[in-house]
């Protein structure tokens, strides 16, 4: 099944490889461009005295990841299922919900982490950032964790919305939460003390501060890929129960 | 005879509207059984209740034996469903929007190039398979979906309007390759069209409100208005009083007028020289009787309210 759903992501990536190309290219020198730069500029080091241009570097792949995940689950759960188009072809088959939930999330995992693995190519080569091999594959681990809770959100919005109009209200709430709330660009210590917190163990947020943690402290916080993999292990069939009640099936 | 598909007291509601009511019913295993009905009759609703694409509010269906709530996954092999609206992924061609489904179905790769290739011939559409399925048109998208319904073989194959969006020679080529598969599978669909399911069924249900006003063979079912016919009397002048009085007697079935036609259905031709018995008194300016067809039985009340008055 999960062959099937990564052809068929091959055979639609094919119809648009320029313009993937390009947005894979283009969205990490854009990020750098817009605020590694500008950032260096005004804080130079972060609050751990870690140099900026290396703080930020694991907040834009996550947001590269946010940004790459978003077309696919957004086509497969909201508008062909809106549009009445090939969804439910899919959800005819012995194929469960549960199943192509999960097949259609890891195929968009897949897909978004090597959209990162590109990007962060490119911004190293841009930038000259450099980090060990090890901290490399720290990175892909919790890229994919976060990949795959981001994903599980991204579906339950599409699965929940109607109007395209909601759908992109919500996304951008999304996406705001992600770049000024989940401490990819500013730190959780800029926050108030309580706020700071609250953001810090925020579903996003743990992933983000457990990833610099181990980084940039070398302090492994177990809360940090537990909890995330407790929420994606339950949130999953969810998804596949709210699709099958969209599809009163 | 064995049955493919049997409904035990089926129903669906859509808020307080009831589009399927208790629906009992058995469909034999190789037969090709057309649903028709008028405009939101329940035809659509009762395809897809059958092909698990929506699940009825009370009752039960087995395919094949097998509970379709409880054995949903094996369910799923048997049957192949084509919506009335296209449904294909635009992005994809039409080989590959076949190709993905029947990958899903677990089919191997060469055997799904096997059958897309025979039934593209028979259908027509080998030049298209390599087209963007968005580019082409409605009747040869409608097409994909027929193939896309057989690719993995099912035993039963429910068709929402098979012919829909298609030309004159396309409707030919469907029905030549459906008729084709009977026997081998039980074919269920609906259509409006009434010339095309005068002309290929086993069965006719005709679906009012969402029950079953008349179920059987079109020749079982002509048999039963065969001595129907529908009697058209335009009289000089039809007073309100010889209108109540023709409406009484016994043997006039569903009368209504016009101005001066009265209207009304007779199972035998001796209503008529009732009615001329009762009205010997008026001019009778002109007269109409029919047998009724499978048209005439959709236009008449018959296919409202059956056939046992």
């Amino acid at each position: 099944m999960i062959i099937s759903l990564i052809k068929r992501r091959g055979w639609l990536i094919q119809k648009h490889l320029f313009q993937t190309l390009s947005i894979a290219c283009l969205l990490p020198i854009m990020l750098h461009l817009t605020l590694t730069i500008p950032l260096k500029a005004i804080f130079v080091r972060s609050i751990w005295q870690i140099p900026i241009e290396q703080w930020i570097f694991p907040g834009l792949l996550f947001i590269i990841t946010t940004l790459t995940i978003l077309p696919h689950l957004y086509r497969d759960f909201f508008d062909l299922r809106i549009h009445k188009k090939s969804l439910m072809p899919m959800t005819l088959t012995p194929v469960s919900k549960y199943k192509l939930t999960l097949g259609i999330l890891t195929v968009s995992v897949l897909e978004s982490v090597i959209f990162t693995v590109v990007g962060g190519l490119i911004i190293s080569l841009v930038s000259g950032i450099v980090f060990p091999w090890y901290d490399y594959l720290t990175m892909l681990l919790y890229l994919g964790m976060y990949a795959f809770l981001i994903g599980n959100i991204i579906i339950t919005i599409s699965l929940l919305t109607e109007h395209v109009s909601t759908f992109i209200l919500l996304i951008l709430v999304l996406i705001s939460f992600v770049l000024f709330g989940s401490g990819v660009i500013i730190e959780y210590d800029y926050y108030p003390i309580a706020l700071g917190y609250i953001l810090r163990y925020s579903p996003i947020g743990i992933i983000v501060h457990g990833l610099r943690m181990l980084l940039f402290s070398r302090i492994v916080e177990w809360t940090s890929f537990v909890i995330p993999l407790i929420m994606i292990f339950f949130w999953i069939p969810l998804n596949a129960e709210i699709l099958r009640r969209r599809l009163h099936q | 005879m064995e049955a493919s598909v049997t409904l035990k007291k089926v129903g669906k509601l859509a808020g307080d509207k009831t589009i399927l009511a208790g629906l009992t019913f058995g469909i034999e295993k190789g037969s090709l059984v057309a649903i028709i009905g008028d405009n939101d009759a329940g035809k659509s609703t009762l395809l897809r209740v059958i092909a698990g694409l929506e699940n009825p509010e009370f009752g039960q269906i087995f395919v094949h034996g097998l509970d379709s709530v409880k054995r949903r996954k094996e369910i799923r092999e048997y049957i192949g469903y084509v919506p009335l609206n296209i449904d294909v992924d635009p992005w994809l061609t039409v080989d590959q929007n076949i190709r993905f489904i029947g990958s899903l179905y677990g089919v191997p790769d060469t055997e799904i190039s096997k059958r897309i290739n025979y039934y593209a011939h028979h259908l027509h559409i080998t030049d298209y398979l390599s087209q963007l399925a968005g580019d082409v048109s409605s009747g040869i998208a409608k097409k994909a979906m027929i193939i896309r319904s057989l690719i993995h073989d099912p035993s039963i194959v429910i068709l929402d309007e098979p012919t829909a969006f298609m030309d004159a020679q396309s409707h030919r080529q469907v029905w030549d390759l459906l008729k084709q598969l009977k026997q081998q599978k039980t074919i269920i669909y609906v259509s409006q069209i009434l010339k095309e399911v005068e002309q290929a069924h086993d069965r006719i249900l005709i679906l009012d409100h969402g029950k079953v006003a008349l179920d059987g063979r079109l020749d079982k079912l002509l048999e039963s208005t065969l001595e129907f016919h529908q009697f058209e009397l335009e009289f000089e002048e039809l007073s309100d009083e010889l209108y109540k009085t023709l409406c009484l007697i016994p043997t006039v079935v569903t009368p209504s007028r016009i101005n001066n036609i009265f209207h009304f259905y007779g199972r035998s031709r001796k209503v008529f020289f009732q009615v001329l018995d009762v009205s010997k008194e008026v001019i009778m300016k002109d007269l109409n009787i029919k047998k009724l067809g499978l048209e005439d039985l959709m236009d008449s009340e018959f296919a409202r309210k059956g056939l046992d008055e």
